[in-house]
């Protein structure tokens, strides 16, 4: 391969792994030494396990030339969220309460991508307990590589900027209320929320665990689709997984958009503080698409706009029962941010709670599900804009009713598709004026995994956002 | 997670998400916190609430619990 390999996608370094051309310890070795030269300064990184990665990468390499391969992430180097449990290697979920902690099991995503031959380089930043904004990141600010004055998006902070910066060819994320494609959407990469159960979460530390979605982050929906084959199915110790045989994700990639429904989600495009650069981007995804034969609609989710309000009420109180111990010893070590989130959520009426649970979200996902009626798949902004700069004051998130109603309209665009529970595709669909990502989202009904990785490999067939690199310096 | 002393018009203060949290026994460390929290929930209870009044009719802030039948002498 004359290209560099951290460059080089799963489908590439596969083929060149078996034609001998270079090997998986290669590929870690430049991986290990991009991250060295460019991560103190992007913080994608929490914790980089060189020495076992070296390892790993040695067996990778003596198992192929054996004749031992375990099919197309044999040798490939990823990097996983710090929300998962990795046995021997600590284990922070981004918070300075686990700054030590080393847990003795893998979780199965971890024990899955071991299993398909996949070489771990480390653990990624993230906010804290993957509880929104923090006033400080505890492992220092992760830095967006297309401008590093500007946000990553989170919580997956880490996913998004690995991905992008190519200090990992593929990572896994968690998406609760969209932190895998906020990530995505800020740092140009695709991010799949996957259906939720498709993906086991034992041996991740819970967010909330009803909207909990492990789900992987790339350049390419191809090498997405790579990772969600290796991760999906079913498991005796998740009791919320799917049952039945996942279907073979990378094979159904070509089966193109073709009479395809794109239903374009009137309440978000226009949307809630939707920029005009963005609303222009996925008009023209949404020409892209009916290009290549699928045909358009116009759909209605009147909630979608309500969606961060009805998420906050139904989930912030999950959250504080997860945290109610820690919160009542150690209160002082969490990010004010999160803390001040986490006591809200001990505070919101039992009646408001329930409201938002049972009646809210039910209104909701029956909204949804009735555009779904006159369409196969969902198109809206994964973000209203480009990454904004990084606030380093430290200022308190939302500490006026102004800020608060900005934040719970910011929540419109990815809330809706995490209280539905399907599938959610975030890609990048072009660059503002100021060279930052523009992202698009692509959902499709639970068990439409298919269908979204089709319609945005079809997408990335057609256009080159996917194979920028940004400029680092 | 249940309620703890919800003010009754739902405007929360420092003092009442205070009482709240003590009741958890929750300290947030820094003062100026409960402030911002007590913000924080006022607008989001009025919020969930008025979705709720207009969705389906339902008053989440004011709604009473109706009387309980007293129990007849005969079922005791």
């Amino acid at each position: 391969m004359s290209a560099d390999l951290t460059f080089a996608g799963v489908g590439a370094l596969a083929g060149a792994y078996r034609r001998r051309e270079v090997t998986p310890e290669d590929a870690v070795r430049a991986h290990l030494a991009r991250i060295e030269a460019r991560d103190p300064h992007l913080r994608a990184y929490i914790t980089v396990t060189a020495e076992t990665a070296l390892k790993r990468a040695a067996e990778a390499t003596r198992d192929l030339r054996a004749g031992r391969d375990r099919g197309p992430l044999h040798g490939i180097p990823y990097a996983v969220k710090d929300q998962v449990m990795s046995a021997g290697i600590r284990t922070t979920a981004g918070s300075r309460l686990l700054a030590d902690w080393i847990p003795r099991a893998d979780a199965a995503v971890i024990e899955r991508m071991d299993a398909a031959g996949a070489v771990l380089l480390g653990k990624l930043n993230m906010m804290e307990f993957a509880l929104g904004r923090p006033r400080r990141y505890a492992f220092g600010i992760p830095r967006n590589p297309w401008n590093v004055a500007h946000e990553t998006g989170g919580s997956s902070s880490g996913c998004g900027v690995a991905a992008a910066a190519d200090l990992a060819t593929v990572t896994i994320g968690e998406d609760t209320g969209g932190s895998i494609r906020h990530p995505a959407a800020y740092c140009g990469v695709v991010g799949l929320r996957p259906t939720w159960g498709l993906v086991s979460r034992a041996g991740m530390i819970p967010a909330v665990r009803e909207l909990d979605t492990l789900g992987p982050l790339a350049r390419s929906v191809e090498d997405v689709a790579h990772v969600l084959g290796a991760i999906a199915g079913s498991d005796p110790r998740d009791p919320t997984s799917l049952p039945g045989r996942p279907p073979d994700y990378p094979a159904a990639l070509e089966g193109g958009v073709r009479g395809l429904r794109i239903g374009v989600v009137r309440e978000l495009l226009p949307g809630p503080e939707l920029r005009a650069d963005t609303a222009h981007a996925v008009q023209e995804v949404a020409e892209a698409l009916t290009r290549a034969g699928a045909r358009r609609r116009d759909v209605s989710i009147p909630l979608a706009v309500d969606a961060g309000i009805i998420y906050t009420a139904f989930a912030e109180p999950e959250a504080a029962r997860v945290h109610l111990a820690a919160l009542r010893t150690r209160a002082d070590l969490y990010d004010a941010n999160v803390r001040t989130r986490l006591a809200r959520g001990l505070l919101i009426p039992a009646a408001a709670s329930a409201w938002a649970r049972d009646t809210g979200r039910r209104i909701l996902v029956e909204q949804i599900a009735q555009a779904f009626a006159e369409c196969d798949l969902l198109l809206a902004p994964a973000a209203p804009g480009p990454a904004p700069p990084i606030d380093d004051r430290g200022a308190a998130s939302g500490s006026s009713t102004d800020e608060l109603l900005r934040e719970f309209a910011l929540q419109s665009y990815r809330m809706p598709f995490s209280l539905h529970g399907g599938p959610a595709l975030a890609l990048c669909c072009g660059f503002s004026t100021e060279g930052l990502p523009l992202g698009v989202q692509v959902v499709a009904p639970p068990g439409g995994d298919v269908l979204v990785l089709r319609a945005g490999y079809a997408y990335q067939q057609m256009t080159d956002w996917h194979t920028r690199h940004p400029a680092l310096l | 997670v249940s309620d703890v002393g919800t003010p009754a018009d739902g405007e929360w203060t420092a003092a009442a998400v205070r009482a709240g949290l003590s009741a958890w026994g929750v300290l947030l460390p820094d003062e100026a916190e409960h402030a911002e929290v007590a913000v924080r929930l006022t607008l989001l209870v009025r919020l969930i609430s008025g979705l709720a009044a207009t969705l389906d009719g339902e008053d989440l802030l004011t709604s009473e619990v109706p009387a309980l039948p007293t129990p007849r002498q005969e079922d005791r």
